[in-house]
């Protein structure tokens, strides 16, 4: 099967996640990616995304972000660059305790809690100024 | 994009938000949530029937409220929740610290309202 590939890259503000939607829906459509695989990667792009723009820059500053989608043996892959402050994206945090009354449930890390229940794997790693986080999502992957 | 509208069920609101519970939309969502929060104090009703996707920002927003409303035994529920924005309420583990319920119909019976006499004169 040949690797359908394709890259978009956005500035560091949330104004431009619709064009990180538009990208992955033109890229399912192109590719006949499943409505349940489709919605996981929209998913986990938009909590990588904002993430990124809402942790990642303390100091203000302007920066690109790309996104790579493809898909080959029945896999899709995203990986995703910026020039943010460090994170490990491929630690997974815990998710809500099932077990604390509601008033005592934490608020942060539940989108990178969400990635990693949506993904087959996470990965991160640091080249020089630049992270890259790559996700790989089952193509097939299906709720029932 | 999203909408919000209220509507009343005798005299019980139902919050209907339609579109994306998403990172732009749920501060905008939440600050709706607050509002009805504020100005009652019966359980929060929210016909999810319209939302078609929902992210941790979304979900950030439900768990606001809901902890919020939560020390004064208020009851929140979230009620004809579509399949899609079902599973990321069962893969975040929500479904277990949140109330859905499956209709209308049965968000009163879990709130211990009448639908019926609510909507008689």
């Amino acid at each position: 099967m040949a690797t359908a590939f394709t890259q978009v890259i956005v500035g560091n503000t949330l104004e431009e996640l619709p064009q990180i939607y538009q990208a992955l829906e033109g890229f399912c459509s192109s590719f006949a990616v499943p409505d349940y695989t489709r919605r996981s990667i929209l998913l986990i792009s938009e909590e990588l995304f904002s993430n990124t723009v809402m942790y990642g820059y303390p100091d203000e500053g302007s920066d690109e972000i790309a996104l790579d989608i493809s898909l080959a043996e029945g896999e899709i892959s995203l990986v995703f660059r910026n020039h943010a402050v460090e994170f490990d994206s491929a630690a997974s945090p815990d998710g809500p305790d099932q077990e604390n009354a509601i008033e005592d449930h934490r608020i942060g890390g539940l989108g990178l809690f969400l990635v990693h229940q949506l993904a087959k794997k996470v990965e991160s790693r640091r080249q020089g100024l630049a992270n890259i986080t790559t996700v790989t999502v089952d193509l097939n992957t299906d709720d029932e | 994009m999203l909408t919000i509208e209220d509507t009343l069920e005798g005299d019980v609101k139902i919050i209907c938000p339609t579109g994306k519970l998403d990172t732009l939309t749920a501060k905008t969502f939440e600050a709706h949530l607050q509002s009805c929060v504020e100005d009652g104090n019966g359980p929060l009703l929210v016909d999810m029937s319209g939302v078609d996707y929902v992210t941790s920002f979304g979900l950030r927003s439900i768990l606001i409220v809901a902890k919020k409303l939560a020390p004064f035994g208020r009851k929140f529920i979230l009620f004809a929740t579509n399949p899609s924005v079902m599973d990321v309420l069962r893969v975040s583990g929500f479904l277990k610290i949140v109330t859905v319920a499956e209709n209308q119909d049965a968000a009163f019976d879990m709130a211990g309202l009448s639908q019926t006499a609510s909507s008689d004169p």
